[in-house]
């Protein structure tokens, strides 16, 4: 899973690429580290690229969420492929996370 | 093995072979010029000894010729007188040691009648008496000796050829000749002095400069003069020695040849293998002295000097290797130290103490690389037993996980007239938190698959968590929608990690065959080769609080179900190809007839494991199916 992080004023624009699944979910935890410590945290994520993701990386995304919330900051995940959506769908994590 | 000669012996032998070839170098050098030196010093030596040998004959010889001129001059005055001429030659053969014999011998008839006239003394060789005799008679008719005749016919004075003096004394003799002449230049009379010339054989016999060298003077015809009385050389000349001569030996030849021209000079000359030189050169009265010298004595010299030469090498040479051997054997021991501490520190011991060096030089740098190399292991250790230790700890963590997993699951299946139920549950590498499980209480039979999010020893804790909590609720009999909220509301407390566990919770009326169910975020489960229509609600642990919705259907008799988990429709082949939905369908509605629920979840695993073609299965897969009878 690669991960691209652009500051687009106060929003963070994350372009997500790849697989997320247990061999890399570490590294990606690793990669989110500064959305998590953004303070004010506006965060838009592209998930165009992204092929597929394991409840590994269901729980990142919660986690992150978590922390989102926390802070009273935004998070929304955009433009997913129906495979990908139908995990979070399945999971109930569409009721929890804000998928466009 | 061959044994390899330690550093320092190879060292020193090298430095000792250099050495060698330089002093053989210089050895060369010092004797090629030392012998240079040596045989021009010689020949120049040879050369003056020759002049003043030459000056010294030269003047014995002139004494002799004095002599008879004086006579000669006398006895032209005197000439009338002829007793007074056989005094003259007793008073010459008495003053001059070296005269034997005097003469002086008148032409025929010079005087009056007398055809022969010739006064002559001689020294008895035993007794040293002087006789005194007329020397010519018809026995003896000297005016066709030698002696007489050649000043005679050419005017001049000259020595003759050497003889020996068969009648008098036995000795090896020359004859000087002097012409008187009249006014008118007619020879009148001639005198001769008899000479021994054994005295010159003396004289040249001290003058040998080299043992081995040949002195010789030779008269103008080249018969030699210096030779002893009865000698074998008697008679032979330097032409006929060459006789004996190998014939193809052009250096000699040649070397006669220009000796006999009457210059003086000087020529290296070979004879076999020895290379000899000569100086000659011609004495006033035509004779030829020369002095020959072997170069193997004039230059045995040198080889005593090379000698000494190559002995004082050779001590140095075994000094330099004593010296040489030494130092280094002093300035390598710490490389012998060092392979001692390399041996201990492979052995394991990684503190040895290393060898202290006091000097500034290469050792030194290598004391110190050594110890940074040390230093280096160390740490390298540390950090790799650190990690061993973490990947010890770690690897035990897991066997910790799997088989809190393990134990959690139920692993007896009760045989029944209603139902046939079976589950597997094939763990990945590393840990997942797949659970399953089942209870039957009174005429219900609840069920459920489910999956934990996370690995290791955290997940297995959570499985078992939620496993007890589901088995304890079910016990209860309470309705499925609370069960689950229940549920939820047990693992979400304390549960800051964001850990959740997704699960499908089943229960059929056994009797009434009426199926109630609620899905916690998982995979919608297959009833008889279809997906069940189910409500995602949200997986378990995220919200607690949260209102579960249950739906309800039926199972009828030969209902056929089956649960799983992720790991069965996320199934990859290296192609990332997944199991998918479709071919989980298909598999269900090929094989709903197989005779136990205990066959069919082993041919589902093995139809996972067929399609994914060895690829590693990254996530544990939980089947379960369920056959209502």
């Amino acid at each position: 899973m690669d991960v691209s992080i652009v500051k687009e004023g106060a929003k963070s624009l994350v372009k997500l690429s790849g697989r997320l699944d247990t061999t890399n979910a570490d590294k990606f935890q690793a990669d989110i580290t500064p959305l998590m410590e953004d303070p004010n945290p506006d965060i838009e994520f592209d998930c165009t690229d992204m092929e597929y993701t394991s409840s590994q990386g269901l729980r990142m995304f919660l986690l992150l969420q978590k922390s989102v919330s926390s802070k009273g900051g935004k998070m929304v995940m955009k433009d997913m492929k129906p495979q990908v959506k139908e995990v979070f769908e399945i999971t109930g994590f569409s009721n929890i996370i804000k998928i466009l | 093995m061959k044994r390899q000669k330690s550093f320092s012996t190879r060292l020193s032998l090298n430095i000792l072979f250099v050495t060698s070839v330089l002093f053989l170098l210089a050895i060369g050098v010092a004797s090629l010029s030392a012998h240079l030196l040596i045989a021009d010093e010689a020949e120049n030596s040879a050369g003056h000894l020759l002049d003043a040998t030459i000056t010294k004959i030269e003047k014995s010889l002139m004494e002799i010729e004095a002599a008879v001129q004086v006579t000669a001059w006398v006895a032209d005055e005197q000439k009338s007188n002829k007793d007074y001429l056989y005094e003259m030659t007793r008073a010459v053969v008495e003053k001059t040691d070296k005269i034997q014999g005097c003469a002086i011998a008148f032409a025929p008839y010079y005087f009056e009648g007398e055809y022969y006239f010739s006064p002559y003394s001689s020294r008895d060789s035993q007794t040293g008496e002087i006789q005194t005799i007329q020397l010519g008679n018809p026995s003896y008719d000297y005016f066709y000796m030698d002696w007489f005749q050649i000043p005679f016919l050419s005017g001049n004075p000259c020595w003759s050829e050497p003889y020996f003096d068969e009648g008098g004394g036995r000795f090896y003799m020359t004859t000087y000749s002097y012409p008187i002449k009249d006014s008118e230049g007619n020879v009148i009379a001639v005198v001769t002095a008899d000479v021994n010339i054994e005295w010159i054989a003396d004289i040249l016999e001290s003058v040998r400069p080299y043992n081995s060298s040949h002195v010789s003077l030779v008269s103008r015809s080249g018969a030699y003069i210096n030779i002893d009385s009865g000698s074998s050389m008697i008679g032979e000349t330097v032409y006929s020695t060459l006789a004996y001569v190998d014939d193809d030996d052009d250096d000699i030849d040649s070397l006669v040849m220009s000796m006999m021209s009457g210059t003086r000079g000087t020529r290296k000359y070979s004879r076999g293998s020895n290379m000899s030189f000569a100086v000659f050169g011609p004495l006033a009265n035509g004779w030829i002295l020369s002095i020959s010298c072997d170069y193997r004595e004039v230059l045995a010299r040198t080889s005593k000097m090379q000698i000494i030469l190559i002995f004082i090498a050779l001590i140095g040479l075994l000094l330099i290797f004593i010296s040489c051997y030494s130092i280094i054997k002093k300035l390598t021991r710490p490389l012998v130290k060092f392979s001692e501490s390399a041996r201990q520190i492979a052995k394991g011991d990684f503190n040895t103490v290393l060898p202290e060096i006091k000097s500034e030089d290469e050792i030194r740098q290598l004391r110190d690389a050594f110890d940074d190399m040390q230093h280096s292991l160390n740490e390298y250790i540390e950090n790799l037993k650190k990690t061993m230790a973490t990947n010890e700890r770690f690897s035990s963590e897991l066997n910790v996980a799997s088989r809190i997993q393990m134990a959690m699951l139920p692993k007896d299946f009760p045989k029944h007239e209603r139902f046939d139920l079976c589950a597997l549950l094939k763990p990945a590498k590393e840990v997942g938190g797949d659970l399953y499980d089942f209870l039957q209480k009174e005429d219900k039979l609840y069920f459920a698959v489910g999956d934990v999010s996370g690995k290791g020893v955290p997940a297995s804790m959570f499985m078992a968590i939620t496993r007890a909590a589901f088995h304890f609720l079910a016990n209860m009999g309470i309705e499925l929608d609370e069960l689950t909220g229940t549920l939820n509301n047990a693992v979400c407390e304390g549960n800051d990690t964001g850990m959740f566990v997704t699960m499908f919770i089943g229960c059929v009326d056994l009797k009434t065959g009426e199926f109630k169910y609620c899905n916690a975020g998982h995979n919608p489960v297959v009833v008889n080769g279809e997906f069940l229509d189910v409500k995602p609600n949200i997986a378990l642990g995220l919200f607690p609080g949260f209102k579960f919705q249950m739906q309800t259907g039926r199972l009828e008799s030969g209902a056929h179900v089956i649960l799983y988990t992720d790991g069965v429709t996320e199934a990859e082949r290296s192609d990332k190809q997944q199991f998918g939905d479709s071919a989980l369908l298909d598999w269900a509605k090929s094989h709903a007839g197989l005779a136990t629920q205990k066959e069919a979840c082993c041919n589902l695993l093995d139809t996972v494991h067929i399609f994914t073609e060895g690829n590693e299965q990254n996530d544990d897969i939980t089947i379960m199916t369920l056959k209502i009878k």
